[in-house]
């Protein structure tokens, strides 16, 4: 189990540097929460050729979002994302792989 | 220009009648792909393997000459696995079609065409889905030796 200090620290993080998003549970309501939003490159490899590709990420606090659906969508910066993966950081955290739809 | 330079160049022209690719058939291709590049295909040389040809002459002695090529198909779609799958079946369909017909070897420089086998690729890590379907292939051509710039026929 973390430290319980760990966790605050993993919550506040997303709490001081996170932006407001709009999350979608799958046949239920849609609120206001924030997450940690980032556009990373993603390395995809094309028989030896590198694609041009991206991987959208987003963090999220599980008390905000309760049990993630991969049919949960969300809303960030007016865009409209699906969710791909879903990853427990162990420390309160939710890693949300996104696709946009 | 010595026949793999020929070869390769013949395959290009002949996968730019490839529907889906058009003009993005790439060979050797180094750079990263661009979303507007694609769908399309890479043409990438692998190996050649030479024999002489027994029972001929000793003055420049006929040549047997097996060269393999990866013919790689590069989609980037908003699709669902199966369709991107789809896809790609029916890229093997074309490229099978354009590589299987006859006519493909009137004034080419190779005698024979084989088509060695398949094998795809999808990916749905980032935001949009990637597919690959790389088809390997081999040409049989003759040269005389010294010669590599002169496929016979």
């Amino acid at each position: 189990m973390p430290h319980p200090a760990l966790t605050r620290v993993a919550t506040q993080s997303v709490q001081i540097f996170g932006q407001m998003i709009t999350y979608h549970k799958f046949e239920s309501d849609s609120f206001a929460t924030k997450a940690i939003f980032q556009e990373s490159y993603s390395d995809f490899d094309a028989n030896g050729v590198a694609v041009d590709e991206r991987t959208p990420t987003a963090w999220v606090m599980s008390v905000a979002v309760g049990e993630v659906d991969t049919r949960d969508t969300l809303t960030i910066d007016g865009i409209d994302y699906a969710i791909s993966f879903i990853e427990k950081d162990g420390y309160g955290l939710e890693r949300l792989t996104l696709r946009t739809l | 220009m010595h026949i793999l330079k020929l070869q390769a160049d013949y395959l290009v022209n002949k996968l730019r009648t490839v529907s889906f690719a058009g003009q993005n058939v790439f060979r050797n291709r180094l750079y990263e792909l661009q979303d507007r590049e694609m769908p399309c295909i890479l043409v990438n040389f692998q190996n050649e393997t030479l024999s002489k040809d027994e029972g001929r002459g000793r003055n420049h002695p006929i040549l047997n000459r097996v060269a393999t090529y990866q013919i790689a198909s590069v989609f980037k779609v908003k699709k669902t696995g199966e369709e991107t799958e789809d896809l790609l079946f029916e890229a093997q369909r074309e490229i099978e079609t354009i590589l299987g017909n006859e006519s493909l070897l009137t004034d080419s420089p190779f005698q024979f065409l084989n088509i060695l086998g398949s094998n795809m690729e999808i990916s749905g890590d980032g935001d949009t889905p990637i597919g690959v379907l790389i088809i390997n292939i081999q040409v049989i051509s003759k040269t005389r030796s010294g010669f590599s710039e002169n496929p016979l026929t």
